[in-house]
């Protein structure tokens, strides 16, 4: 019994500690982005002779925003013979497949991949592509998002250095005013994207390639597998931390490209948030086992880098990391340890500081919210922590799925996020 | 503004001034030396304060809650008393202890369950609070079985509660200064200003700490100890931090408001 308790002291005192470690990293990343040395991307850069590019946009039953996204990459500010724009109609059951036939009859840059076979989902879907697509550069958008006009340029100049793996710009809620969880997703998103990516990229840590609004460089991706070249393992739901991940253990950068901005829908709904985050949690998850090992032991990797790449693959474990230790708490105090109640505000204090779900801290958040020049919004800051639990379940959920994944080797169904735009 | 008829033929807008875009922009470099002499000045009078005065702090904060408990208690069932603590002298409230019966603690059961289907299942804005709310049940679920099983082991007192509360009032109370002044070092604005922020959440906290103690002895006293754990686990401490972001944001806006249209504030990348 002693023993016992003494093994669940020890644990809660690691996972405040844990906490206490990340929030010394957004601490460190706040700083950084609201008055240290800001590291600029390549968007000075003028060049006449641009990669060849071709745009990947994923679809399965996108017929609600198929037509955006599609008429926003054909008014690019880009060279025509060098770009190629493939969108992929992944098992689509509504109208995706007429729209984009349509579209491929008008416009001979695009040029639709209609799927009906094999396995369904973004990373299957993309290693499909890439058996067609022309490009040098891979730059993916999903269906839901607005391209503006100069990004496939923002993004393509900085494969001009051959040093770059992969280029990830800024994702920006457009559906903002549609309800308060969009509204509190902004600001999710802002403090990710102003703050934890943009001071990642500034203290040469592991800015993060995200899967859309963005693009890789398909040669140092591409791999054989069973005779066939692929970039995404299907089992991994999220390919682009995946990808993060191959990269930098190459030896290849990432670059975070503030400048190149593009607008997403985010969900509307609570039941949808929860889907999608549980899906992140379980790609992250999978990335995790892994891929931690190879962070530790690679040779390409600073210690600072490890350190944050390992603190990055982590994340989505603290959740149920938190929910063990809240239960260690909880059987501390049955067992007339009162000392361990008193943690409670050091414990909870942590939770404070880390709203799960993109688990920017609250000043994290706050700061990347001032800089974008935001006023009232910035008050909705405290309801963030309506978060805490409702993320966790999911985030839990999603950790659970991916050590079943590690444990069985079953292979994982792709859910897609449902769209909200009205038709 | 009306524009130039050439400017308006070929859009190109002549401007006075033009503002550094969101993503180019960064406050004035600040050294560490500066930064840490900040935090100090802004965090440690209150932390020196509290650890001085938290005898004085924990008497004067019984004496309050004990009048907002007489309304309710009995005073032959209300007295205030040097309390077990790891700190002393720490002065709290006693009061009676109350066991709940098993028939209560089965009904704590059932209704933890039925509310935790209802909270789950709930509509969209009740989601996320549905879900602090199953946590509160499972929290209470827990307690109420524990004292249908084995009541005779639960290990503690209302005495000892109060000791407890209270010293988990003081742990926040020195955190929230340390907490706000790191949070606040990144934001430009006046140090009064921030230190009045500090301030206004402290007393904030120190009151509403107290209200809540005194409904807390309430609960403890009429309803039973049954309810203890909820009270440390998903109401206590968390709540404090809520607020204390809630005070940061509305800090931030104003500041953000403030400097809206000035060129001084932002600085380019480098």
């Amino acid at each position: 019994m002693v023993l016992a308790l003494l093994i669940l002291k020890i644990y809660v005192n690691i996972v405040i500690a844990l906490m206490v470690l990340y929030i010394a990293r957004q601490f460190r990343f706040t700083m950084n982005r609201m008055s240290g040395e800001q590291k600029m991307y390549y968007q000075d850069i003028m060049d006449s002779d641009m990669p060849s590019v071709t745009v990947l946009v994923p679809m399965h039953n996108e017929e609600l925003v198929a037509l955006n996204v599609l008429e926003r990459l054909l008014d690019a500010d880009y060279p025509k013979e060098r770009l190629e724009i493939i969108p992929i109609n992944d098992h689509s059951e509504d109208k995706t497949r007429e729209i984009l036939d349509k579209f491929a009859a008008e416009h001979p840059a695009i040029r639709p991949l209609h799927r009906y076979a094999g396995r369904r989902g973004k990373p299957a879907a993309i290693n499909e592509a890439l058996q067609r697509a022309t490009g040098e550069v891979i730059i993916v958008f999903d269906a839901d998002y607005r391209p503006p006009r100069g990004i496939l340029r923002d993004i393509a100049v900085c494969f001009k250095d051959p040093e770059v793996g992969a280029v990830m710009g800024r994702v920006v809620p457009e559906n903002v005013g549609a309800n308060l969880l969009t509204r509190m997703l902004d600001l999710e998103r802002s403090g990710g994207y102003q703050v934890d990516q943009q001071a990642r990229y500034n203290l040469g840590l592991l800015p993060q390639y995200g899967g859309t609004v963005g693009g890789f460089r398909k040669s140092y991706c591409l791999h054989t597998v069973d005779g066939e070249k692929v970039c995404f393992d299907p089992n991994i739901l999220t390919e682009d931390t995946e990808l993060t991940i191959k990269l930098y253990l190459q030896g290849k950068q990432v670059v975070y490209a503030n400048r190149a901005e593009c607008y997403e829908e985010v969900p509307e709904d609570w039941d949808v948030r929860g889907r999608q985050i549980r899906r992140w949690a379980r790609g992250h998850t999978q990335v995790m086992f892994r891929y931690l090992p190879q962070i530790y032991r690679s040779k390409m990797l600073t210690r600072r880098q490890k350190l944050d790449g390992m603190l990055l693959l982590v994340l989505y474990a603290m959740p149920p990391l938190f929910f063990l230790a809240v239960a260690a708490l909880m059987v501390l105090f049955f067992a007339g340890e009162p000392a361990y109640a008193t943690l409670l505000p050091v414990f909870f204090l942590t939770v404070a500081f880390n709203a799960f779900g993109n688990f920017s801290a609250f000043f994290q958040i706050g700061a990347a919210t001032f800089i974008d020049g935001s006023t009232y919004r910035i008050r909705l800051l405290p309801f963030l922590m309506m978060n805490v639990f409702f993320n966790g379940i999911y985030i839990s959920d999603g950790v659970i799925d991916a050590a079943l994944d590690h444990v069985s080797g079953r292979a994982t169904v792709w859910q897609k996020t449902m769209r909200f735009r009205k038709k | 503004m009306t524009l130039p008829p050439a400017a308006a033929k070929t859009s190109q807008i002549s401007k006075e001034k033009i503002f550094l875009h969101r993503s180019y922009r960064k406050l004035a470099p600040v050294t560490a030396r500066t930064l840490a002499a900040e935090g100090l000045l802004l965090a440690l009078p209150f932390v020196l304060l509290i650890i001085l005065f938290y005898p004085q702090l924990t008497l004067a904060i019984s004496r309050l809650a004990y009048k907002i408990l007489a309304i309710a208690v009995p005073p032959e069932h209300l007295g205030i008393a040097e309390v077990p603590s790891y700190i002393s002298p720490l002065y709290g409230l006693v009061i009676p202890d109350r066991f709940p019966s098993v028939g209560f603690s089965l009904a704590v059961m059932g209704l933890s369950v039925l509310v935790t289907v209802l909270a789950w299942g709930g509509r969209q804005l009740a989601k996320p609070l549905g879900s602090w709310a199953v946590f509160i049940c499972l929290i209470n679920f827990i307690s109420a079985a524990f004292f249908v099983i084995m009541p005779e082991k639960f290990p503690y007192t209302g005495s000892m509660f109060s000791g407890l509360y209270l010293q988990t009032m003081l742990t926040v109370w020195m955190l929230i200064p340390v907490v706000l002044a790191l949070s606040l070092l990144p934001m430009p604005g006046r140090r009064p200003g921030k230190f009045l922020l500090i301030t206004v959440s402290m007393a904030y906290s120190i009151l509403f700490g107290t209200v809540r103690f005194a409904f807390f002895m309430l609960v403890l006293y009429r309803y039973s100890l049954l309810f203890m754990p909820a009270m440390i686990f998903a109401v206590g401490p968390l709540l404090d931090f809520i607020f204390v972001v809630g005070f940061y944001s509305y800090y931030v806006s104003r500041v953000s408001l403030k400097i809206q249209g000035s060129e001084k504030t932002w600085y380019w990348l480098y």
